[in-house]
């Protein structure tokens, strides 16, 4: 295993299963490069690892910027005829190292078109420096930092990464395991930047109890909260259309962190989400 | 062969023959000349490495980091604000153990914005755990280029090459180009064992470190620096084989015999040289001591050629706020008698011979003054 | 040591007439340092660029306070007269002059296509002779290509047949 099961992350945390379901994905030797976050404090503990494969961890806002250090030293030993094996390189962080401290190296790395796959483990918050808000926390969500409920609606990082056309775009959960397993497939063989956006929902700082996880999962798809969906050069595809939509309520309410959300505050949430729905299956229609 | 270039034009010589298979850099004023000429190099097809340019200096740092990582030789070029967004990564570069090479063009930091040299930039970095050279003229930046990639290699620490912003980046002067089949086998080939590529014997990097193990990482780094002394002297010694040109860790003209020495380091070396020859020829025995190692510091060196002067001054150009200067601050430990620290050239202000004369007259008249003086 | 100051404007080739000489003296195995004034360039704005050459290495990178010469390249330039040394030579760039050295460049430029600076270049290497002609239009053939190079080489020998 790529990732052994000796990963000191919390009790029912998913970020481990999502990293091995999307590593093992890749046919080829994988060379990793992790942000700081849950995940790289739990596996990289000197003097152990629970990495078997090449893995490196600078910095927090750099994982793009240093991946594109590894993937251009390779093509350069590669064109000198010493690199030889066959590569993925592939980018894991979470959403502070993804959304906000890692925008820039992310947003310069996709526009120069690196040969990479970039996985951001969205937990919506700061979680391994104890629960603070990211641009990624929604409306209303209550963190150590935004004790009131965060008053600005999330950044859409899908659109971010559309915006500098990179051949393979993906939003996924453990809702769908079989849909995660395919996307990390073509991830890793898009012909250059490709970005995996998978929910990965955090009970400690999400407040539910770690055996509410798979519904907590299924309600994220079901309400469109977390739609499946891709864009494979330029075409968008809903992967998941839901039988019943269910209100965004039922996904809020398993919740501490929108403990004391408000009829208002709920509304505007489902009108977000209803209107980038209904604009969603107006482009994967055309 | 002889070129006319200037300081950045010789950094992008030097770095033409040593071929980097990564170089990636921000644009910043002074040393854009550097990487825009890498990129006219590779476009004519005469280097063959990756040149990546990157969104910000700390990207360009995270790249060179990404690409040492595997076993590339790797360089960068920055200055001022550039090397102060790179900070955090700094000491990830040292602390990671690798060989990176860095060009600074010596520019004082904001605020107020200036693009003009001080060392304020470098002098800031003195802690990070970086190797750090100063060179005085643009042959010192070619020739110690190639020094430094050799010292880095050998010690595992990365290593700063700086020149000063303008007065050297922007001056064009004769430099002696070695021809490339000797510098080829004077840097030989870097292959470092178990990189980041090797996935038969995969490797992490970057651990994450309690306090029963940190202490240890830096003791090491501590270690490869300080040793680092030796390996300088080793590969000088073989550079002047080539070159014929030799580049101690310190740099004594006529300070033997001198009854007062001026210490500094950079392009102010030029001036202080014609002062001492000056004064010289009128009978007074003074000499001028210039650093061009600067970490590891070489206390020995220093304190051997200072220890029959009757007094010193020291020539720094930044302030260490709330604090005494950084070059009088490591020279202090070298010398029991009177020094007189000076702080001149901030934000890029001219210093004059008649002004280094003045610092002369004053040690010879043993007219000291506690706190340092400025020179304006 | 041999100090040369250029005058001009930013945008009208101060920089470029003193790496030309640069490179000249370069073949000649002269020592030198050629550095402008360093600061936010603009166009339009006075600069100067400095020159200076010698048989042993230069160490003084300080700017020069008394040249031995002076190339004018826009005579709007103020005047400079307190700089220059005794018996010092000034070049500048009109019809005609009284007291100085003088080489209508722009017609010059405009007559080959070039820049000012080049015929001044030329009329500078005549008067002095501190290089040798052809050193100076080797370095013009390494710095430019194409038609500018051509057009660069005539105007220079324009100013460096017709300076008085």
């Amino acid at each position: 295993m790529r990732l052994n099961s000796d990963v000191k992350t919390c009790l029912g945390c998913v970020e481990p299963i999502i990293t091995r379901i999307i590593i093992e994905a890749s046919e080829l030797p994988v060379i990793v490069s992790l942000a700081t976050g849950c995940l790289e404090v739990s596996s990289t503990k000197y003097p152990g690892t629970s990495w078997n494969v090449p893995v490196i961890h600078s910095a927090f806002g750099n994982s793009a910027a240093t991946i594109s250090g590894v993937e251009a030293a390779y093509n350069a030993l590669r064109k000198k005829g010493e690199a030889k094996e066959n590569l993925n390189f592939l980018v894991i962080a979470g959403d502070g190292g993804t959304y906000d401290i890692g925008l820039q190296a992310l947003s310069g790395a996709m526009e120069r078109m690196h040969k990479f796959v970039y996985v951001c483990l969205d937990n919506a918050g700061y979680m391994n420096t104890g629960g603070q808000r990211s641009s990624s926390t929604p409306y209303a969500g209550i963190t150590s930092t935004t004790p009131e409920g965060k008053p600005t609606f999330r950044k859409d990082l899908i659109k971010i990464a559309a915006a500098h056309n990179i051949p393979y775009i993906a939003q996924a959960s453990i809702f769908d395991i079989e849909d995660l397993k395919r996307k990390a497939k073509k991830a890793f063989s898009a012909q250059g930047p490709a970005l995996i956006n998978v929910l990965a929902p955090c009970p400690r700082y999400w407040r539910f109890e770690p055996q509410n996880m798979r519904k907590i999962n299924e309600l994220s798809a079901s309400t469109c909260f977390w739609p499946l969906f891709e864009i494979e050069n330029g075409r968008t595809k809903i992967n998941y259309l839901p039988e019943q939509k269910m209100p965004v309520e039922t996904f809020l309410s398993m919740q501490g962190r929108f403990k004391g959300i408000t009829k208002s505050q709920i509304q505007a949430l489902q009108e977000k989400i209803d209107n980038e729905w209904e604009e969603l299956k107006k482009i994967s229609s055309a | 062969m002889r070129k006319a270039l200037n300081g950045a034009e010789a950094a992008t010589e030097a770095l033409r023959q040593i071929d980097p298979e990564v170089f990636s850099a921000y644009p910043i004023t002074p040393v854009t000349g550097i990487a825009e000429g890498l990129a006219d190099l590779a476009s004519e097809g005469r280097t063959t490495g990756e040149l990546l340019p990157v969104e910000s200096e700390h990207s360009a740092l995270s790249v060179c980091i990404g690409a040492s990582a595997c076993g590339a030789r790797t360089a960068t070029a920055t200055s001022s604000q550039g090397l102060l967004y790179m900070f955090e990564l700094l000491g990830i570069a040292s602390g990671l153990r690798l060989p990176i090479l860095m060009f600074i063009g010596n520019r004082a930091i904001s605020a107020p914005i200036n693009i003009h040299c001080d060392h304020s930039d470098s002098m800031a970095a003195k802690d990070s755990g970086w190797l750090q050279v100063y060179c005085e003229t643009a042959q010192e930046v070619y020739d110690l280029s190639f020094i430094a990639l050799k010292l880095a290699e050998s010690a595992s620490l990365p290593i700063m090459l700086c020149q000063d912003g303008f007065i050297t980046t922007h001056t064009l002067e004769p430099v002696k180009i070695i021809d490339d089949a000797e510098i080829k086998k004077f840097i030989g080939f870097h292959k470092p064992k178990d990189t980041l590529l090797n996935t038969k014997k995969p490797k992490t990097m970057g651990h994450f470190s309690m306090p029963d193990s940190y202490f240890e990482f830096k003791e090491a780094q501590e270690k490869a620096m300080s040793h680092s002394i030796k390996e300088y002297s080793r590969i000088i010694k073989k550079y002047s084989r080539i070159s014929g040109e030799k580049y101690p860790p310190i740099a004594r003209y006529k300070t033997s015999r001198a009854d007062f020495i001026m210490v500094s380091m950079s392009s102010v070396s030029g001036i202080a040289k014609d002062t001492v020859d000056e004064l010289r020829k009128k009978g007074i025995k003074v000499g001028f001591l210039k650093i061009r190692l600067f970490r590891p510091f070489p206390y020995k060196a220093v304190c051997e050629a200072l220890k029959n002067a009757k007094g010193i001054a020291v020539l720094d150009r930044t302030l260490s706020f709330g604090s005494m200067p950084p070059l009088y601050s490591e020279i202090k430990n070298c010398f029991m008698g009177n020094i007189q620290p000076y702080v001149f050239g901030l934000g890029g202000r001219d210093i004059t011979k008649e002004q280094i004369h003045e610092v002369f007259k004053k040690l010879s008249k043993k007219d000291y003054e506690e706190g340092t003086r400025y020179i304006k | 040591m041999l100090e040369i100051t250029v005058k001009g404007r930013g945008g009208q080739g101060a920089k470029t007439f003193i790496e030309i000489l640069a490179r000249a003296a370069n073949y000649e195995g002269k020592f030198f340092l050629a550095y402008p004034e360093f600061g936010p360039e603009r166009s339009g704005t006075p600069i100067n660029a400095y020159f200076k050459m010698d048989s042993v290495r230069i160490r003084d990178r300080e700017p020069i306070k008394s040249p031995d010469i002076i190339a004018v390249l826009d005579s709007s330039i103020p005047k400079y007269d307190k700089e220059i040394k005794k018996k010092g030579k000034v070049i500048i760039n009109s019809e005609f002059d009284k007291k100085y050295h003088f080489i209508d460049a722009t017609t010059a430029a405009k007559k080959f296509g070039s820049r000012p600076n080049m015929a001044i270049l030329g009329a500078l290497i005549r008067l002095t002779g501190i290089i040798k002609r052809e050193s100076a239009e080797r370095a013009i053939k390494e710095t430019f290509i194409g038609d500018v190079e051509e057009a660069n080489l005539n105007c220079f020998r324009e100013g460096f047949s017709k300076v008085k």
